[in-house]
């Protein structure tokens, strides 16, 4: 109690600029802790963390009642978006860039930072589109990380259109294959390495074919919505790419927990889906405490959180750790990350801190 | 590790642990080729028939049943066969193949394996007039289509008569709506694309500007390199299938070898089909004969076919109830009026003749692949069942 | 083409009088008789429309003016017993929720094709009742499936009346619940009503029983104790039985014991229900479930309460076992057996399932020859207390015989012959419906091949331009 006061009182006088949050243990994104330790934050960005921090005078230092981890990073995300996340004009939307579709001022946006994700993969949802755009990434604090990042190819049932071509599987790689054996635009960049496939398959037949494809084409990226692809974790691994998980709801069946466990033992890089249907930021963390229920690694699964979905998303090198250099995206937690019963404090955007979470006297007294 | 467990427990429907080698004894041995061997033993190794020879076995792990034959091949089982395996947005599309959408991981596949089942030749749906290759695969093994996939000599095209490819569609009044503001929506207009896509694909070898997707296919059709599968229940399709062959011929383009699949109505035309060399898959027997495209199956005319000389399939279209399957079509046929050699023949060595298959299944022969149906009695009476089913040596149903 | 011949001694043949002295017996090569071994060179004499004899040709005489039906090449077998159907009625079901007033002979259609296609299946006695939409139904009837007339068809009335444990359409299992309890309830209520106006001297259910028409003569004008075991309303005996609403009284009938009932589960979770409005209601012991294929679930609270069952036609069903990803066929009969439960097997008989699938179906699945004809004549004549009548060649059953080409439950075996009271009722080889099955012909004086299709179209090839001006095509087209 006195310390949460402590550290609202603090904030409240700190300038954002250069700062430094002190906390029992902070999980640095790839898995590892440092406990007792101290991140320092300067304009944005993370300049030092370690246990033994030789920090200047004047800095004020936020002693941090929780555990501090990396902003965590959703791998597909449409919130706010609305119907302008899906174009079915055209079968083929290979141009379309959905950075044109956020609206940071949304309040779906806002319920992103709620719970805790500094980061989006902001995608195209599924309908009928065989390829539905370029995926974007951004922070929900408005920033577009990444403008053209991935590539949406739906090789899943939704992506057969009704009634028009193709309406079928071997239409669809048709279609693709005519597609790629003359690349252009996003698709060039596709097959040159430089953008990476955000790959939309279903059924575990859907993946075996979409793994056959991505592999010919020698496509980086990962496949979404494939909630069996854990049977076919020898494959997905051999392909290179990874897996976004979920989003898993309460009665998720046991299956496809069961697939995600077997993706992590299989070392097949791993990340977690805001969106399935719709938006839900909340599924995230409750995803990843699902995992850890059905087996997976704790450390595996808050690396999904963040440091491994960073990468997945192709940008590790700017967010999804706590390491000197990238950005200040932080989040404070009441207790472990993927613990569903930790409660989020705080949550820190380049530096910034963009929620604060509200003091709740009742739950204090209770514990006391 | 976690992996190969789970691939097995996925797999193998026996246990942990996949057995390759096995030892048979049946009381009787249907082999297919005319012969019956009383108390056989049968051993199986590395997924092929090792011996076959006579007495009991010597180990008390051997499987012991009534009745063995070939496992049983469906040339029209229907399964996977959804909107997702046919490009509707053409109606001739013979470049395609039925093989992307195969989803080998549908428990159907399975439950056909269990059924006796052994090998199949999916097809594309039909709604389309040509709608694609067929893939002839093992209905169990791995789920990985190149390792349950055959390698047909001579290929068959899957295309339909009739009111199938036509269903459905509807004339563009104004700005089409969607792919079914198609052609043909008509039986003639079936007909007609039949014969213009043949047509075209003979153009194009004399004018290589007017070359086109599918029509290398449709001339190897022509060359009769690759068979022709055609849907026609009634007998106005199915005469217009042969005629359309005889016209082919005619025309000097080629020389089409048919299939005539769920021809239900071909007792009508037994002069035209024997003139016509074209083989017949029956679509399953219904009580009172009535089938669709309001064609009528006389029961005896039509198994009667095969005493003068048609190759005569028979098929399940993929039916579920125990009372409907392929053995279950198999006896019914005997009881519409096939000895029991020409019900077995039906359903094993005449299917896997029109695959071209015959060195490697459709009997129960030493160096066969094993691919075997054990029974708990006399085959196809409905006094017995299939009990037991090995394919490629592996026992995907266990009689014990 | 057939070597069997119906041979008719000279007498009776000039004479006309092979009706008359109802003497009629069969040779046979092989008989079942379902009472004791099979017969080889069997003899069946048929006096009266009642079987006299059965034995080998050595023992039995046969009477010297009787016609002989001598088939050496086939197997005669007692014909099978449908313990239950809903077919060859006018509409199987009444829209109304409690319908015990009802009667299926009022419905049974005699030329109903059904009724063809039984005897060709070889099904010779069958329990028409009800359809399961209902809550409870009429009554129905056993009948044979020859006759002209339902009186000519029948074998015996009353057979007992339908309830259903499954929602009657637009219900809900709840709702199904409540109507059950309530009809009982409501019986109660009515009773103790009549009871209580007879004793204030009231005699208005006389009044109205007599403005009806009712019987209330003899035993019917009488009052009775009330029967039963499960409850009572004192003082019943003061009512003549004739005045008791005839909406009420097959549910009084129910009650007291005197009744059979057949009630109907679809699924499992609602055999729990049928089971306890009987035990409520004192008539379990007078109960036969009628179960849909997943039924077999509730095998052992079946078994709890000994009660027999007749089973969907569908006797291996394939359940989806979504853990494991894979179907697992259930040989149904097995199940019951197992616990010793009683059950009938039911055909379909127009589909390629009739009764004598059914029953190697159960051989195929491992049941002895025995047991599984005995589930298709001797177990569904027991339940429909004919046991001594149908099911069964014995001296003093009905003269009622199967013949087959061959082993019954061969697939190339056919009904070929089937004789009831004595009479000769099928014969194959002049069955024109199975002949345009199996060889596409028409028979005689039917309409020409093709005009079907047209009459199915609805159109009247004259019948719409002919007509003087474009109205009502048919009637205008048919006064031309």
């Amino acid at each position: 109690m006195l310390s949460t006061l402590t550290l609202a009182g603090v904030l409240a006088l700190a300038p954002a600029h250069e700062f430094a949050l002190h906390s029992g243990r902070i999980h640095l994104g790839d898995g590892s802790v440092l406990e007792d330790a101290t991140v320092h934050v300067a304009s944005g960005k993370i300049v030092a963390v370690g246990t033994d921090l030789d920090l200047a005078d004047g800095i004020p230092v936020i002693e941090c009642e929780g555990e501090l981890s990396p902003g965590l990073i959703g791998l597909r995300d449409s919130s706010g978006a609305g119907a302008e996340a899906q174009d079915n004009t055209r079968v083929v939307m290979a141009e379309a860039e959905l950075r044109f579709a956020f609206n940071p001022d949304h309040s779906q946006v806002h319920r992103l930072v709620e719970n805790g994700v500094t980061s989006v993969v902001f995608a195209p949802r599924s309908g009928s589109n065989l390829i539905g755009g370029i995926a974007a990434v951004v922070k929900p604090s408005g920033r577009i990380l990444v403008p053209r990042a991935l590539l949406h190819i739906d090789v899943s049932a939704s992506g057969a259109a009704k009634g028009r071509y193709p309406t079928s599987t071997a239409g669809q790689y048709q279609e693709l294959e005519r597609l790629f054996s003359a690349p252009e635009g996003s698709i060039e960049e596709l097959v040159q390495g430089r953008m990476g496939v955000l790959l939309e398959a279903e059924t575990r037949h859907e993946v075996q074919l979409a793994l056959d494809f991505a592999m010919r084409h020698h496509l980086r990226g990962y496949l979404v919505h494939a909630k069996r692809a854990g049977d076919l974790a020898a494959a997905v691994k051999a392909s290179g790419l990874g897996v976004a998980l979920g989003p898993f709801l309460p009665g998720e069946d046991p299956r496809h927990l069961a697939s995600a466990v077997a993706l992590a033992e299989a070392g097949v890089p791993l990340g977690f889906a805001v969106d399935g249907s719709r938006p839900l930021p909340s599924a995230l963390r409750w995803s990843a405490a699902a995992c850890v229920r059905a087996g997976m690694k704790r450390a595996a699964a808050l690396r999904a959180l963040t440091g491994g979905a960073a990468e997945l998303a192709g940008i590790a090198d700017r967010v999804g750790m706590i390491r000197p250099g990238l950005d200040a995206d932080l989040c404070l937690w009441s207790g472990a990350p993927t613990d569903p019963s930790s409660r989020l404090l705080a949550v820190y955007i380049d530096g910034e801190n963009v929620y604060q979470a509200p003091v709740k006297e009742t739950v204090e007294e209770d514990e006391e | 590790m976690m992996l190969p467990l789970l691939l097995c427990a996925a797999l193998a429907a026996g246990g942990d642990t996949v057995q390759d080698s096995w030892t048979i004894h049946a009381e009787r041995v249907y082999t297919g080729t005319g012969e019956v061997l009383k108390n056989a033993l049968i051993t199986v190794q590395d997924g092929e028939i090792q011996s076959i020879r006579p007495g009991r076995s010597a180990t008390e792990d051997a499987l012991q049943v009534k009745a063995v034959t070939a496992g049983m091949i469906d040339l029209s089982p229907r399964v996977k066969m959804d909107t997702r395996s046919v490009e509707q947005a053409r109606e001739v599309e013979p470049e395609l193949s039925v093989a992307p959408a195969l989803d080998l991981f549908d428990p159907a596949w399975e439950r056909l394996a269990e059924s006796g089942v052994t090998t199949v030749l999916a097809a594309p749906l039909d709604r389309n007039v040509i709608g694609g290759m067929t893939v002839a695969l093992r209905t169990a093994g791995p789920t990985d289509l190149a390792a349950r996939q055959w390698s047909l000599p001579r290929p068959i095209l899957r295309g339909s008569m009739g009111s199938a490819p036509s269903y459905g569609n509807h004339p563009a009044f104004g700005r089409p709506t969607d792919c079914f503001s198609r052609r043909p929506t008509t039986r003639m207009g079936v007909e007609w694309e039949w014969r213009k896509a043949f047509f075209d694909a003979v153009q194009a070898t004399e004018d290589p500007s007017k070359e086109f997707a599918g029509a290398e296919e449709l001339r190897r059709a022509l060359a009769g390199e690759v068979q022709l599968m055609i849907q026609a229940w009634a007998t106005q399709d199915i005469r217009t299938a042969i005629y359309l062959k005889e016209e082919m011929a005619r025309e000097g383009f080629g020389n089409l070898d048919l299939i005539l699949d769920a021809a239900a109505e071909a007792w009508r035309e037994p002069e035209i089909l024997l003139r016509s060399g074209a083989a017949i898959v029956l679509p399953p027997f219904s009580a009172d004969g009535r089938t669709e495209d309001n064609a009528f199956m006389a029961w005896h005319r039509d198994v009667d076919l095969v005493n003068q000389g048609v190759r005569l399939c028979l098929s399940s279209h993929g039916a579920v109830p125990a009372a409907a399957r392929l053995d279950r079509q198999a006896g019914l046929a005997m009881r519409a009026g096939l000895t029991f050699d020409q019900a077995l023949a039906a359903v094993t060595t005449t299917p896997a003749e029109l695959l071209g298959l015959t060195d490697e299944i459709g009997t129960v022969e030493v160096g066969k692949d094993a691919d075997l149906c054990l029974w708990s009695g006399r085959p196809f009476e409905a006094t017995s069942r299939v009990v037991g089913v090995l394919v490629r040596g592996e026992l995907v149903r266990d009689p014990r | 083409m057939k070597t069997q011949k119906l041979l008719l001694p000279l007498l009776a043949a000039t004479a006309g009088i092979v009706g008359a002295n109802d003497k009629y017996a069969i040779k046979a090569g092989q008989v079942i008789t379902m009472n004791g071994d099979n017969i080889e060179d069997g003899v069946i004499v048929i006096e009266g429309g009642r079987i006299t004899a059965v034995g080998t040709a050595d023992a039995v005489k046969i009477p010297w003016d009787a016609a002989v039906l001598d088939a050496p090449e086939m197997t005669a077998a007692p014909g099978f017993v449908q313990a239950l159907t809903n077919s060859g009625m006018d509409r199987p079901n009444e829209t109304v929720e409690l319908a015990p007033f009802l009667d299926v002979r009022d419905s049974i259609d005699p030329v109903s094709f059904f009724f063809e296609d039984s005897l060709r299946a070889g099904v010779t006695t069958l329990n028409v009742q009800q359809g399961r939409n209902c809550v409870i139904g009429g009554m129905g009837m056993v009948v044979q499936p020859y006759g002209l007339t339902v009186e000519e068809m029948l074998v015996r009335p009353r057979s007992g009346i339908v309830l259903s444990a499954s929602p009657k359409s637009g219900k809900s299992r709840a709702t199904q619940a409540q109507a059950l309890r309530k009809a009982f309830d409501d019986l109660h209520r009515y009773l103790e009503q009549l009871v209580a106006e007879k004793r204030a001297g009231n005699d208005r259910a006389r009044r109205e029983a007599l403005y009806q028409g009712r019987d209330l003569s003899g035993e019917r004008g009488r009052g009775r104790a009330m029967e039963g075991k499960a409850w009572k309303v004192e003082g019943l005996e003061l009512v003549p039985r004739g005045e008791i609403d005839e909406k009420q009284e097959p549910l009084l009938d129910l009650v007291e014991g005197n009744l059979d009932a057949y009630f109907y589960c679809s699924a499992a979770a609602e055999v729990r229900l049928a089971l306890s409005i009987a035990r409520d209601n004192g008539f379990l012991e007078r109960t036969t479930l009628v179960l849909g294929p997943t039924c077999w679930k509730a095998a052992d609270l079946i078994a709890e309460a000994h009660v027999p069952v007749i089973l969907d036609p569908s006797l291996v069903v394939s359940d989806y076992d979504r853990r494991e990803e894979k179907f697992k066929d259930v040989f149904i009969p097995k199940v019951f057996a197992d616990k010793g439960i009683t059950f009938a097997l039911t055909p379909r008989n127009q589909s390629n399932e009739s009764m004598w699938y059914e029953v190697a179906t159960c051989v195929a699945h491992g049941m002895s020859r025995k047991d599984a004809l005995a589930a298709a004549t001797t177990t569904p004549a027991a339940m429909l207390k004919l046991a001594d009548r149908v099911g069964v060649l014995k001296p003093g059953a009905d003269g009622d015989v199967v013949l087959y080409s061959g082993d019954p439950l061969s697939q190339t075996s056919f009904v070929e012959y089937v004789v009831l009271d004595g009479r000769l009722v099928y014969d194959r080889s002049k069955d024109v419906r199975t002949r345009y099955l199996l060889e596409g012909v028409r028979p005689e004086g039917t309409s020409a091949e093709g005009a079907e299709e047209d009459h199915d179209h609805g159109e009247d090839p004259c019948g719409g331009g002919a007509g003087p001006v474009g109205t009502d095509s048919g009637s205008q087209g048919g006064g031309q």
